[in-house]
C-alpha cells in the first residue's frame, strides 16, 4: 500500500494556482489568497458565486453566515457539508438535520460534556508535560510534530477509551483518511484501512467490555435501533477527524500567535486568566475549517440575493471572522476585543460538540509552555495549506528555546 | 450571594447559591445538570443552555436580542418563557428566581 504517498504526490502534482473568484474552491486556491479574495468580493457584495464543485453561493459577511447557520430549516446539512463528494456514508449528526440529528448528537454529548471535559484536565496536562519533557533539552524542534500532532489525538483516544499502544495506528489511519478527502479516487482504500482499525476497537469491546465510552457505544441505540458496523466506522472517524485534526491546527496557530508576540507572551505570563482570550482570537483568525456547505431546501433571499431550493451555499466562517463590520481591524491579533463571537466552531444546532475540550487543550498547552519554555520563539514563517474538506493548517512550526534538562 | 431555584426534569426543586455578575448558565453547568452542555462557553452561539423562566420573573430579564431569538428558534421546545441562560447575568433583584429545564 502506498496510499499516503499517492495522496501527497497527487497534491504536489496539482499545485494550486490562483483561481478567479467565480471558480473558487479550497482545492484551487491556497488559504492566504482565499482570504484576500473573500475580502475583495465582500466589499462588492456579501454573497458571491463560485462555479467550482458544480456551482455554489458563498456567504462572506458575518451577519449572513450567522443567520444561515442558525436557520437549519432553510439551510440543510443534508446530504453533505463537505465537498468534493466522496464515496462514504453520511457523517452522523454533522450531515443530518433535526430531528434525526438529535439522536446522533446525543452520542457526542454523552462523550463530551462538562463533567467528562473537567475529568480530562489532569490527563491532558500530564500528556502535554510528557511531550514537552521529550524535547525541552534540545533547544529547538518542529513543535507541530513534537506536540500539536500528538496531544489532540491522544486526548480524543483517551476520552473514548483507546489503549495507549493503539493511538498511533488509529491516528495515522485517520490522518490519511482525512488527507484523502481532496482526492476522491484515492479515498476508498483509505476508508477501508480506517474501518479496519476502528472496527477492531468495537469488536474488542464486544468481546471484553470495559468501563469506557467505546463499550457504551456498543450497546447504544439511535433512532430506536442498534448502530450498524458501517455506522460505527463513520462515527469513530467523526470523533477522530473532527476531534483531533482541527485541534492540531488550532494548537500550532496558537503557539505561533502567542510566542511570536513578546508583548502577548509577557501579558499571559503575568496573567494566565487571559489565555482564553488568546485562544479565541487565534481561532477567529485561523479557523481550522474555512467553512462547510449547506443545501437550501426552500427558496430564500440573503443580503438581497435570491437563492433557490436545491442550490448549495458555502458558510464562510473564515470570511465572516474577518468581517470589518463586526471585528475592528479584522486582520490584527488583538487581546482587547471583548466578546469574540467568531464562527470557527460553527453556530446553532451543529456547533462543534468538542469546543469545550478543544479550548481546554489549547489553554493547557499555553500554560505548560509558558511554565517550562517561556522564551520559546517561532523561527519559521507560518504558511497555511488546505487539506481535504477545507481543513487549513500549518505543515510545520519550527521553534527555538533555551534548553532545559529533562 | 443570591439564590437560584431550579425545577429539574424529574419535577424536583433545588436551590443553588449564585454570585451576582455571573450567568445563570454557569451555576447550572457547574451544578452538573446534564442537559446544560453550554457548548459555546456562554457567547450566545448555540442553544445548549436553554431554560424556562417563571412568568413572575420575566420582567427582570434583559430584553431578547436578535441573536438569542435566532438560536431559541432552533429548539423544538421553545415557549414564551424560553431564554438562553448564558444571556441572563444574575443581579440581586433576581434573588430567588425560578427556572425550569426543558
Amino acid at each position: 500500500m502506498t496510499t499516503d504517498r499517492n495522496v501527497s504526490m497527487e497534491r504536489a502534482m496539482t499545485k494550486p494556482e490562483r483561481a478567479e473568484e467565480n471558480a473558487w474552491t479550497s482545492l484551487n486556491t491556497p488559504p492566504a489568497e482565499s482570504l484576500e479574495m473573500f475580502a475583495q468580493a465582500r466589499s462588492r457584495c456579501p454573497v458571491a458565486h463560485s462555479q467550482g464543485f458544480g456551482g455554489f453561493h458563498m456567504l462572506l459577511d458575518y451577519s449572513s453566515v450567522k443567520s444561515a447557520m442558525a436557520d437549519f430549516r432553510t439551510f440543510s446539512s443534508e446530504p453533505r457539508v463537505l465537498k468534493p463528494d466522496l464515496p462514504r456514508p453520511t457523517v452522523p449528526a454533522l450531515e443530518m438535520d433535526p430531528p434525526t440529528h438529535g439522536s446522533w448528537r446525543a452520542l457526542f454529548n454523552a462523550a463530551i460534556n462538562p463533567s467528562t471535559v473537567s475529568a480530562m484536565e489532569p490527563v491532558i496536562r500530564a500528556d502535554v508535560q510528557k511531550h514537552i519533557r521529550s524535547f525541552q533539552s534540545r533547544g529547538s524542534c518542529d513543535i507541530m510534530e513534537e506536540l500539536c500532532e500528538s496531544v489532540p489525538a491522544e486526548t480524543i483516544c483517551k476520552l473514548l477509551g483507546v489503549d495507549e499502544d493503539r493511538v498511533v495506528p488509529i491516528r495515522d489511519a485517520s490522518v490519511a483518511l482525512f488527507a484523502g478527502q481532496a482526492t476522491p479516487e484515492l479515498y476508498p482504500p483509505l476508508y477501508e484501512r480506517f474501518a479496519e482499525v476502528a472496527l477492531a476497537e468495537i469488536n474488542e469491546r464486544r468481546r471484553r467490555p470495559r468501563e469506557d465510552y467505546i463499550t457504551k457505544l456498543c450497546s447504544a441505540r439511535v433512532e430506536g435501533r442498534p448502530i450498524t458496523d458501517e455506522e460505527y466506522v463513520i462515527l469513530l472517524s467523526a470523533f477522530l477527524g473532527a476531534g483531533h485534526h482541527s485541534a492540531t491546527s488550532a494548537m500550532a496557530s496558537l503557539i505561533y500567535e502567542v510566542f511570536s508576540r513578546p508583548e502577548v507572551r509577557d501579558l499571559l505570563l503575568a496573567d494566565q486568566s487571559q489565555i482564553p482570550i488568546a485562544v479565541d482570537e487565534t481561532l477567529r483568525l485561523h479557523p481550522p475549517f474555512f467553512g462547510f456547505f449547506r443545501r437550501v431546501v426552500r427558496d430564500t433571499e440573503i443580503a438581497g440575493v435570491k437563492i433557490s431550493a436545491g442550490e448549495d451555499v458555502h458558510m464562510g466562517w473564515a470570511a465572516a471572522n474577518r468581517d470589518p463590520a463586526v471585528f475592528e481591524c479584522p486582520e490584527s491579533f488583538r487581546m482587547d476585543r471583548g466578546v469574540n463571537r467568531h464562527l470557527s466552531f460553527g453556530l446553532g444546532v451543529h456547533m462543534c460538540p468538542g469546543a469545550p475540550l478543544a479550548r481546554l487543550e489549547l489553554r493547557i498547552v499555553i500554560e505548560e509552555l509558558l511554565k517550562t519554555l517561556p522564551d520559546l520563539t517561532p523561527i519559521s514563517e507560518p504558511i497555511y495549506h488546505f487539506g481535504g474538506g477545507e481543513y487549513c493548517s500549518l505543515e510545520r512550526l519550527d521553534v527555538r528555546f533555551t534548553p532545559r534538562s529533562a | 450571594m443570591g439564590y437560584l431555584n431550579v425545577m429539574g426534569p424529574e419535577g424536583k426543586m433545588a436551590t443553588h447559591a449564585i454570585a451576582p455578575g455571573t450567568s445563570i448558565m454557569e451555576t447550572l453547568r457547574d451544578a452538573g445538570y446534564p442537559d446544560i452542555l453550554a457548548v459555546c462557553g456562554g457567547v450566545c452561539a448555540c442553544a445548549t443552555c436553554h431554560i424556562y423562566v417563571a412568568d413572575r420573573f420575566q420582567s427582570l430579564l434583559p430584553p431578547l436580542t436578535e441573536d438569542e431569538d435566532e438560536l431559541l428558534e432552533t429548539s423544538d421546545s421553545r415557549t414564551s418563557r424560553s431564554r438562553l441562560s448564558c444571556q441572563i447575568i444574575f443581579s440581586e433583584n433576581m434573588d430567588g428566581i425560578e427556572v425550569e429545564l426543558p
